[in-house]
């Protein structure tokens, strides 16, 4: 039987009727409707669905929706402001961090995760940041470039 | 989309609640704590439990304390990114920190929790695999058939135990609470492991984990943890060493090895283990403690496709490097 839901998601409150064995990533994509965040091996192997609940980095695909209510869930959808890009995704367009594109949400919600944390990360900080997260073209080597610049240009802002 | 089969997730509210509920529903329930091993093996349809006991609804399972005369004390449902980050664990502990770090990736460690690591099911390449996959063979010992094919010969399961934090609690000495509908019981970890494959847990059905005690560490002591896998991230081990060793007037007073991913269970290496005691940890005592746990490691299946063989060898490799590095660290 289904069961409504409230879910918040990029600070918005969606109601929505789900049955109790569905992941977050199944609603947010199919009930939701935000794409944004991927499925690459749907078994928790690749960090393509990686997103952020209170936080903190979480698959999405080996997370229980029903488990998220009174949770605040950030999705790749939730960085850009309505007239800019984050400066995590400007930067991953400027260093050409993007080829398929298919990894490229998992490791931006990473990337955001680390640099609140950790605002001025080494090299090998921003290495084991994204460690989780597979990506198949890149060979990382932009991927880096990419966040090691957001991360710059961030602290530089405040 | 990877789907999970249907089930109905129950919300206790004490550990004993959670109990009767796993009594109640036998081999029809099983807990879910972080989620991030469980999950996997629901969409695989290696299990499909009609009820998930939902751990995380139990209050106060989340903490660790540190005192300098009781030990670690650590909740279950304790996050293993908390023991990878805590300033007291890498301190005392350095093992349980180094474990904690190496636990699949990010992700895996801000998800998963202790409890949830420390009774992690064991692992083959055949029963860990879609039920697409599994369909081309008939049932393996531990989906109740009779064979095994990671070992045709063996008439006992011989999967591996991957978790990455039980060796090092091990060699430090851990034990554990176990919560029950017939009480509590206090056990040590190495006690939870029955090396069998198929039934890896030696615990009843309806008992929890329900708090995790290491000692505290003896003066001039030390321990350490490596992990050999395919990629520095996500993987499981395909083997892994922790080592915890006391020194009292220059010369080792204690000693544990324990080995990870080489059987159906952790293994203390008893006979390296004793060979460090009451001498001096020189070159050539740390070498003949590698040969000696180089023997008593007995891996037999390809893991991570990783040869066993190979994992055998890195059996003395890593005891070596383990031990050289707790010795320049003590002395």
């Amino acid at each position: 039987m289904k069961k409504l839901i409230e879910l918040n998601v990029n600070s918005e409150i969606y109601e929505v009727a789900i049955d109790p064995h569905r992941s977050l990533l199944e609603v947010l994509r199919e009930t939701i409707g935000l794409t944004g965040s991927k499925e690459g091996c749907g078994l928790g192997a690749c960090g393509a669905c990686t997103v952020l609940i209170d936080g903190d980095p979480a698959l999405a695909c080996l997370t229980l929706a029903d488990r998220c209510v009174g949770h605040e869930i950030l999705t790749i959808e939730g960085l850009a402001k309505p007239d800019a890009l984050h400066p995590i995704q400007k930067a991953a367009v400027k260093f050409g961090a993007i080829q398929c594109g298919y990894c490229t949400p998992g490791w931006i919600m990473s990337s955001y995760s680390l640099l609140a944390r950790n605002p001025k990360p080494t090299r090998d900080d921003i290495v084991r940041g994204i460690a989780g997260n597979l990506c198949r073209c890149t060979g990382y080597v932009k991927i880096i470039e990419a966040i090691d610049e957001a991360a710059k240009e961030m602290s530089a802002s405040g | 989309m990877m789907r999970l089969p249907k089930f109905e997730r129950l919300l206790p509210s004490s550990v004993a609640e959670a109990c009767q509920m796993l009594n109640q529903h036998k081999n029809e329930a099983e807990p879910i704590a972080g989620g991030s091993d469980i999950l996997v093996s629901m969409k695989q349809r290696v299990i499909t439990p009609k009820y998930l006991v939902d751990l995380t609804t139990i209050p106060n399972l989340d903490y660790l304390s540190y005192d300098d005369k009781e030990g670690l004390r650590m909740g279950p449902l304790t996050k293993i990114i908390k023991l990878a980050r805590d300033a007291k664990v890498a301190e005392k502990y350095p093992a349980i920190a180094q474990a904690a770090a190496s636990v699949g990736a990010n992700q895996h460690q801000f998800m998963g929790t202790i409890g949830g690591n420390i009774c992690l099911d064991t692992r083959c390449w055949y029963y860990n695999q879609s039920s697409f996959w599994r369909k081309s063979r008939a049932p393996c010992i531990k989906f109740n058939g009779d064979t095994c094919y990671i070992a045709t010969a063996s008439k006992v399961c011989v999967a591996v135990y991957s978790g990455d934090l039980a060796p090092s609690l091990i060699a430090l000495g851990a034990e554990i609470k176990l919560s029950s509908p017939k009480g509590e019981r206090v056990i040590p970890l190495s006690q939870l492991y029955s090396g069998d494959g198929k039934v890896y847990l030696t615990k009843e059905k309806d008992e929890l984990v329900s708090e995790i005690n290491l000692p505290p560490p003896p003066a001039k002591s030390c321990s350490t943890y490596m992990k050999l896998r395919m990629r520095e991230a996500i993987d499981f081990p395909m083997m892994g060493v922790a080592v915890n060793v006391v020194l009292s007037n220059g010369k080792c007073s204690q000693a544990r090895i324990v080995l990870n991913t080489v059987a159906s269970a952790p293994v203390l290496a008893s006979d390296a283990s004793s060979h460090l005691v009451g001498k001096e940890l020189t070159a050539e005592v740390i070498k003949e403690a590698a040969e000696k746990a180089y023997r008593e490691a007995k891996p037999i299946s390809d893991t991570g496709g990783c040869p066993a063989v190979y994992r055998k060898k890195i059996v003395r490799v890593y005891t070596k490097r383990t031990l050289e590095q707790v010795v320049s660290k003590l002395t």
